[in-house]
């Protein structure tokens, strides 16, 4: 699967916030988006997935060369979309069990309840999630870093193409930080699947190996290139960058 | 003209003397329900049509593949009782001795529209429990051929505990109307509870009054799901009247096409030391229409109480309407006594979210729906009662079906469990 953004523009309330971007993401790639705050980096990432008030005012989204833009939300993670949030909202009284179950179901797939299970909590283990968190309704009362672990865990779940994840990093102590980055590496790997990472901060990365890096800055991508991208933006940070765009 | 019906129009003469009838701002606020045609619907009863074996036929149809034994069913032309069931009686009017009819809590005076529904009770049902019994109760009530109106006694002796299961059916096939009024009195330290689940057809117009009193250390837990019926208008009056009582009110209702909802209850710890708690829910769909009140009140002297009326609602379309109105009277300084209300559309973000992980939109917004209503469905003691109420839910959201057999199959429903946590955490509080 291919995943292709062509001069997309995007406007909020009649101001443009995404400014003409072009991004080509393939399965088993690596990439990795980083900007400074308000850049519109959740921006691009929601309006890939099809949040519906992010139309695009120009421009297109291609999976496999097929324009996405008038497709749903659902029908775009169908085709093998994921999008982690940067803030998950908690869901009232939705076991975290029972909507991993709707969601396998929603994909067509046939669902073993009990290998579902046994799945869930091989990668609650492995995210070294609380004993009963997974027994809980869906993010509610999770601590922030709980709910980044259960995003990674729905993806490995899910098995998606081609993954968003937006800061998963943001919220985790320093511990945390490299048990979601290693289990990022591992679902990556194992369901060859292609990976965005949009972050601010580089210590998700020293444990990952992104081949792509793009800087955003004012709705664009203002640079690209591989990971001495991220030892300059440690160095010189984002300023360089924003009077640049 | 009978004395019946003289009876009868000086009832719906009074009522409509109520200021809910007479004035614009409380009509507003309040779902008017039309004497004349209730009335009407009664006045026009037949002989009932029903045999007892089409009675207990329909009975067994009311869960899809899952027959529950009741043991009790009462239609409009009759009832049925399990006759191993020691502890139900069911009397006529006429038979009732003076002590009893003394005991009836509602009078003309106290409330008309209870007096109108006095007008047609045929039959009383009277559910004694003696001191330290325990029993469990399924009841079924149907509006047939013949419009239901039937009071039900509970009297729960020392240290008693009684738990009911009641079902509301219609197999009318016309206008009807279903009107079944409630006393219950919890002695000291019994404990009842019932759970009630309305699932009337289309036609039929719903009536409740309830009064319960919980006595020295009784509970009092009461669950109550109003899915059926066109109109429904419910009165609960409760009162905890003896030392360290308690009473727990958990109110869901599922309005969906024009389905028209007055819910209303009313709560005093009129003892020291007690507690009340109502918890009202509302999901409305299409067009339909709700008003949910809750009223506690703390009468001066009741040192030591604590209170809560927690009414919250979600609107699944821009022309459904909810209108929840939590108040609180409070006389006694020493209480603990807080109140809150939530009412909003249902949230894009989290249909957002939950589409994002391949859920289609009506599916992310049941799942949403039955979270929001989980928790209070977990409330329900009775086994039959939340598997029953998770799928009329279910159903309802799927088909917009009311009214119509439901199954029991536990087949992806997910019932929460009862949040133990203080009621009061996180609430403003007065101390």
């Amino acid at each position: 699967m291919i995943l292709e953004i062509k001069d997309l523009h995007v406007s909020i309330e009649g101001k443009e916030v995404i400014k003409g971007i072009d991004l080509k993401v393939g399965q088993g790639e690596v990439h990795v988006i980083m900007g400074h705050n308000g850049s519109g980096k959740t921006t691009l990432a929601k309006t890939i997935m099809g949040y519906p008030r992010l139309k695009p005012t120009t421009g297109d989204i291609l999976v496999d060369g097929q324009s996405i833009v008038g497709l749903s939300t659902d029908k775009r993670a169908k085709l093998g979309l994921f999008l982690g949030f940067q803030n998950p909202v908690e869901v009232e009284g939705v076991g975290f069990i029972n909507f991993l179950h709707s969601a396998k179901e929603a994909m067509a797939t046939t669902v073993n309840t009990k290998e579902l299970m046994a799945d869930i909590r091989t990668s609650a283990v492995n995210l070294k999630m609380v004993d009963n968190l997974i027994g809980r309704s869906l993010n509610q009362g999770f601590s922030g870093g709980e709910k980044k672990k259960a995003e990674v865990l729905q993806m490995g779940v899910l098995q998606p193409k081609i993954a968003i994840l937006d800061e998963p990093d943001s919220g985790l102590d320093i511990d945390a930080v490299k048990v979601v980055a290693e289990n990022i590496n591992e679902f990556g790997k194992k369901y060859n699947m292609g990976l965005i990472i949009i972050t601010h901060y580089s210590r998700i990365l020293s444990y990952m190996n992104p081949e792509f890096v793009h800087v955003m800055a004012n709705g664009k991508i203002v640079a690209e290139g591989g990971k001495e991208l991220i030892e300059k933006l440690e160095k010189d940070g984002y300023e360089s960058f924003i009077k640049g765009s | 003209m009978n004395s019946y019906r003289l009876f009868a129009e000086d009832a719906i003469q009074k009522y409509k003397e109520l200021p809910e009838e007479q004035n614009e701002l409380y009509k507003r606020k309040y779902v008017s329900l039309s004497p004349e045609q209730l009335f009407e619907i009664f006045q026009d009863k037949k002989d009932s049509t029903e045999s007892i074996e089409e009675i207990e036929a329909l009975s067994k149809s009311i869960f899809v593949d899952s027959p529950v034994k009741f043991d009790a069913i009462i239609w409009g032309g009759g009832h049925i009782v399990n006759q191993a069931q020691k502890n139900i009686k069911i009397v006529p009017v006429s038979d009732i001795s003076m002590e009893m009819l003394d005991r009836k809590l509602y009078k003309n005076s106290d409330d008309k529209l209870a007096s109108l529904m006095h007008a047609f009770t045929k039959e009383i049902v009277i559910l004694e429990v003696p001191e330290g019994q325990k029993i469990q109760i399924n009841l079924l009530f149907v509006n047939a051929s013949q419009p239901l109106a039937t009071q039900v006694i509970v009297n729960a002796g020392k240290g008693a505990v009684v738990e009911v299961f009641e079902w509301y059916a219609s197999s009318a096939g016309s206008n009807s109307a279903s009107a079944v009024m409630h006393e219950c009195i919890a002695e000291e330290y019994s404990n009842i509870s019932i759970d009630a689940i309305h699932n009337e057809d289309h036609r039929t117009t719903v009536v409740g009054l309830s009064k319960y009193s919980a006595m020295t250390n009784a509970t009092l837990k009461l669950n109550y799901l109003y899915n059926g019926g066109s109109h429904c208008r419910v009165k609960n009056y409760l009162s905890a009247s003896g030392y360290e009582a308690s009473m727990y009110v958990n109110e869901l209702v599922f309005g969906s096409s024009t389905q028209k909802f007055d819910v209303s209850s009313y709560l005093e710890n009129s003892s020291q030391a007690t507690t009340a708690e109502l918890h009202s829910k509302a999901v409305l769909a299409d067009q339909s229409f709700c008003i949910l009140k809750g009223f506690a009140k703390i009468p001066f002297g009741s040192k030591n109480a604590r209170s809560f009326v927690y009414e919250s609602g979600m609107l699944l379309n821009k022309d459904a309407y909810l209108e929840s109105i939590p108040a609180m009277s409070i006389d006694e300084n020493e209480v603990k006594a807080t109140h809150s209300s939530a009412t909003g559309p249902i949230d894009e973000e989290l249909i957002f979210y939950l589409m994002s992980k391949g859920l289609p939109e009506q599916s992310a917004k049941k799942l949403i729906v039955e979270g929001f209503l989980s928790s209070s469905l977990g409330k329900f003691r009775n086994a039959t009662a939340k598997l029953a109420g998770a799928n009329l839910i279910a159903e309802k959201m799927e088909k917009g079906i009311f009214g119509a057999p439901v199954k029991l199959s536990a087949e992806n429903i997910w019932v929460g469990k009862e949040n133990e946590e203080d009621i009061f955490k996180g609430h403003y509080k007065y101390r």
